[in-house]
């Protein structure tokens, strides 16, 4: 079930009560928690419940084996094993086809032809997401960083936690697994935080994704040719509907999981504010973001190495990144002109920064450096989106040479302008608050009242309250 | 406040609405003064909200400017009828003798008459199950009889799920909403709309969001992207045509079951409350008859001639009246206003002397 379903209100409403009404047994409190998700996971489809329960009691047997294991070399085994349990659970799932066919492809290209038909797999909902998170906790219990979680009821509960389940943020056990433990309580600032990132996350999705969702559609599911204006649109269509859906997403779930009395990590800030690819990583999905700088980026060596090592390291990590996104060539190109980007930000950064060191404290040039890394990350975004390679090629084509306007591509303008404003309003009170991800709560009382009753007026005056699905769920 | 309307008429309560509300947020405000700092940003929060519903949608002025403001092509045709029944809300009057319902097929029929005697409700689109939905409301105004006007143009289309949040379900009412909705269809559709039903209740801003987006409907309209090259404009089809293409296709069996439980359930509710059904056996242009509509047409008569005898109600069947030609519509469905107060007239002196038939059998018994 979704947080945009109609089901999803009553169905919290119900979970919440009896949350409240258990406050005094955390141990009820988490088996109500754990009940819960696996209602909410099963809503989609309830054959995934078998594969979650699996991976669970899968990643804690591993759990459990690299507690009572004391050879280092029997220990790197077990982890090992758990890894690639994890990787085979998200490889069928996720990639089998997506291999399967490339290299029946590639067997074509040598001479052979194998009779391939491809298997009949749905993808289910969140994997790549609890996946990863399990990896991370197989990875820290190995290191030694966290403690075994000996309680099945609770590393369920971590490996199932319903308001970040399917789409993140990626939690850490060393951060989510102790809030589970412990008696949790429930301030008046969690509620209010707890609130507002719900409504906030509600409007990212219904008021700015879900509005501009059609317009980036009608570019890139277009069956003729448009002009570089219109591609141009539908690309910054694309760019706000994709921040609106997954940061929505995951404020919904953070602000849900506070109302509770847990804090989630935060995702998302203010990535179309940034002036490198450097900091648009330390913006955007940041739990994945640390995830792979964690569990892969450093693993490879990080920059410990020679400059071409780093560099090496870089793509690598972002085409893994890449390919976490989905099973296409797009994503894996998307996640290689991401490497391309942080590789030429590192090999450029300090002479750029030699060379523009009269102009740094001035605004205007902290605006030009905004405006060309939004739009650099606009390209990553017409890569992502894109059906094929094909279509990016088409539409970089017509940006470059036939770029005219027409009316509907200001109608569209126009409509951009009314549904991001407000997201320029809040990335702005976000960059300049001390806490970026409570930036509405420096402002003074009068503002704020504003802000919320604004937030709450647009969105049910212009909300879409359809079920269109969030984009990530894909991932 | 609106399951109240069952005890009084509506206008009175609409009325006593816009001296109440307004008194009761300022006492909400002056209350909020006494609680804790941190408690009052949320309590002024719900009120401010609370002073934005009044303004916006709970005061006659506020309808008529939408009304004025507004066209059916900006926000719908059915929400534009919405827009013109609150405004109604506030109308004050005696109870009328006949309260005709239905769709905008109706209000063709009986908005011309200039009769004393008659009252309309009609909704673009409006059929069983916006009369379930509607019921209480409907109660509320207290007319002697009900007239409903319905052949198989009404019975047997599918349910429009997608308009019912507009209807006005008070919070009491909701577990007939949820009967009418997901137990009679036991479809997922129905389920989604009682959802949305309760969500619109709860939330008039959504509900009556059709209102902003017609506002700014010039700024948002979709854009036409990716515009194929210039071609020969097509011709219109002309309204009739199309209408009647529609009357030939679009009537289907799988819906009469559910729509005549939904009729049955209004006549025992309004029977219940001392207020007289009478149907009136429904006509669209004859150009749209076809083999299977006059088959579906039998069928739908005979359930509701039969429904009519069990369920206490009255069924008047076309030839009693006067059936429509082809001359007395303007398009597919709506009859021209001449043929209209023909057929009210007629109508009525049909329907009097029934009721006068009826009064001497009982006398004679």
């Amino acid at each position: 079930m979704a947080f945009n379903s109609l089901l999803f209100p009553p169905f919290f409403v119900l979970v919440y009560a009896a949350y409240i009404a258990l406050r005094r047994s955390v141990r009820l409190q988490n088996c109500l928690l754990l009940v819960a998700s696996y209602v909410f996971y099963g809503a989609w489809d309830w054959r995934f419940l078998g594969l979650l329960g699996g991976s669970t009691v899968g990643n804690y047997a591993i759990g459990l084996l690299l507690g009572r294991e004391r050879s280092q070399l029997r220990r790197r085994a077990i982890m090992s094993c758990g890894i690639a349990f994890n990787l085979v659970l998200i490889g069928v799932f996720k990639y089998f086809n997506f291999f399967a066919s490339n290299l029946v492809a590639l067997a074509a290209l040598s001479g052979w032809h194998v009779d391939y038909a491809a298997a009949n797999i749905i993808l289910p909902v969140g994997i790549s997401f609890y996946t990863f998170q399990a990896i991370s906790y197989i990875v820290d219990v190995y290191r030694g960083d966290i403690p075994v979680a000996k309680n099945f009821i609770d590393f369920a509960l971590f490996k199932s936690f319903f308001p970040q389940l399917v789409a993140g943020p990626i939690e850490r056990a060393k951060h989510l697994l102790p809030q589970i433990v412990r008696q949790r309580e429930i301030t008046f600032d969690d509620l209010a935080n707890g609130a507002w990132l719900i409504l906030y996350g509600y409007f990212l999705k219904l008021y700015v994704a879900d509005n501009l969702g059609p317009m980036a559609d009608s570019v890139f599911t277009a069956s003729h040719p448009q002009s570089g204006a219109e591609a141009l649109i539908g690309v910054y269509a694309f760019a706000f509907q994709i921040l609106g859906d997954f940061a929505g997403y995951t404020n919904i779930a953070i602000g849900i999981a506070q109302l509770m009395g847990f804090h989630l990590t935060i995702n998302f800030l203010h990535p179309y504010l940034v002036t490198n690819p450097r900091d648009f990583w330390r913006n955007w999905n940041i739990s994945l973001s640390k995830w792979l700088r964690d569990y892969v980026y450093i693993p490879l060596g990080g920059s410990r190495g020679t400059p071409s090592g780093t560099y090496r390291n870089l793509m690598l990590t972002m085409l893994l990144g890449g390919l976490w996104h989905g099973a296409a060539w797009t994503f894996v190109l998307w996640g290689g002109y991401q490497g391309a980007l942080l590789v030429l930000h590192r090999l450029a950064n300090r002479y750029l920064e030699r060379l523009t060191m009269p102009l740094r404290l001035a605004p205007a040039w902290w605006m030009v450096r905004v405006v060309a890394m939004f739009h650099l990350t606009c390209l990553g975004w017409l890569i992502f989106r894109a059906r094929s390679l094909a279509q990016i090629g088409d539409m970089l084509t017509a940006m470059a040479t036939n770029f005219s306007f027409s009316p509907a591509v200001g109608d569209a303008a126009l409509q951009l302008l009314f549904y991001t404003w407000p997201i320029a309003i809040v990335s702005i009170l976000q960059m300049r608050a001390r806490e970026p991800a409570t930036g509405l709560f420096m402002l003074r009382p009068p503002a704020r009242f504003a802000v919320v009753l604004a937030t709450y007026l647009l969105l049910v005056g212009w909300g879409q309250f359809g079920t269109r699905q969030f984009i990530y769920f894909q991932f | 406040m609106p399951f109240a309307w069952t005890l009084f008429p509506p206008g009175v309560m609409q009325i006593a609405r816009l001296f109440l509300e307004p008194a009761l947020i300022g006492v909400g405000f002056i209350a909020a003064r006494r609680i804790g700092r941190r408690w009052r940003f949320f309590c002024y929060l719900i009120l401010t909200i609370l002073v934005i519903r009044f303004l916006l949608f709970g005061n006659p002025g506020a309808w008529a400017l939408f009304t004025e403001l507004l066209t059916p092509a900006e926000v719908g045709y059915r929400e534009y009828d919405v827009m013109e029944h609150e405004q109604n809300k506030y109308e004050l009057g005696p109870p009328p003798e006949f309260l005709a319902i239905g769709s905008s097929q109706i209000g063709a029929i009986f908005a011309p008459a200039d009769s004393q005697r008659l009252e309309l409700f009609s909704l673009a689109g409006m059929g069983p199950l916006d009369m379930e939905l509607y019921r209480s409301w409907i109660a509320g105004v207290r007319p002697g009889h009900v007239i409903l006007y319905l052949s198989e143009f009404d019975i047997a289309r599918p349910p429009f799920f997608d308009v019912a949040r507009f209807a006005d379900v008070p919070l009491i009412e909701l577990p007939s909403a949820w009967h009418a909705l997901v137990t009679r269809s036991g479809k997922t559709e129905g389920r989604t709309a009682f959802f949305e039903v309760v969500l619109a209740q709860l939330f008039p801003e959504y509900k009556y969001s059709f209102i902003s987006r017609g506002m700014t409907h010039g700024l948002l309209r979709p854009p036409e992207f990716g515009a194929a090259p210039e071609q020969p404009q097509a011709t219109t089809v002309p309204i009739l045509e199309q209408q009647v293409e529609n009357l030939k296709k679009n009537m289907v069996e799988e819906p009469i079951p559910y729509n005549l439980a939904l009729v049955a359930d209004f006549i025992d509710y309004l029977h219940a409350r001392g207020i007289g059904v009478i149907i009136v056996d429904g006509q669209y242009n004859p150009l749209g008859v076809t083999e299977r509509n006059a088959e579906l047409h039998r069928r739908v008569r005979e359930a509701l001639q039969s429904m009519a005898s069990a369920h206490h109600a009255m069924y008047i069947p076309r030839d009693d009246v006067l059936e429509f030609t082809e001359a007395d519509f303007v398009d597919g469905y709506h009859v021209r206003p001449s043929a209209a107060r023909r057929f009210v007239d007629r109508l009525l002196r049909v329907i009097d002397a029934r009721v006068r038939d009826v009064g001497t059998t009982s006398q004679n018994n």
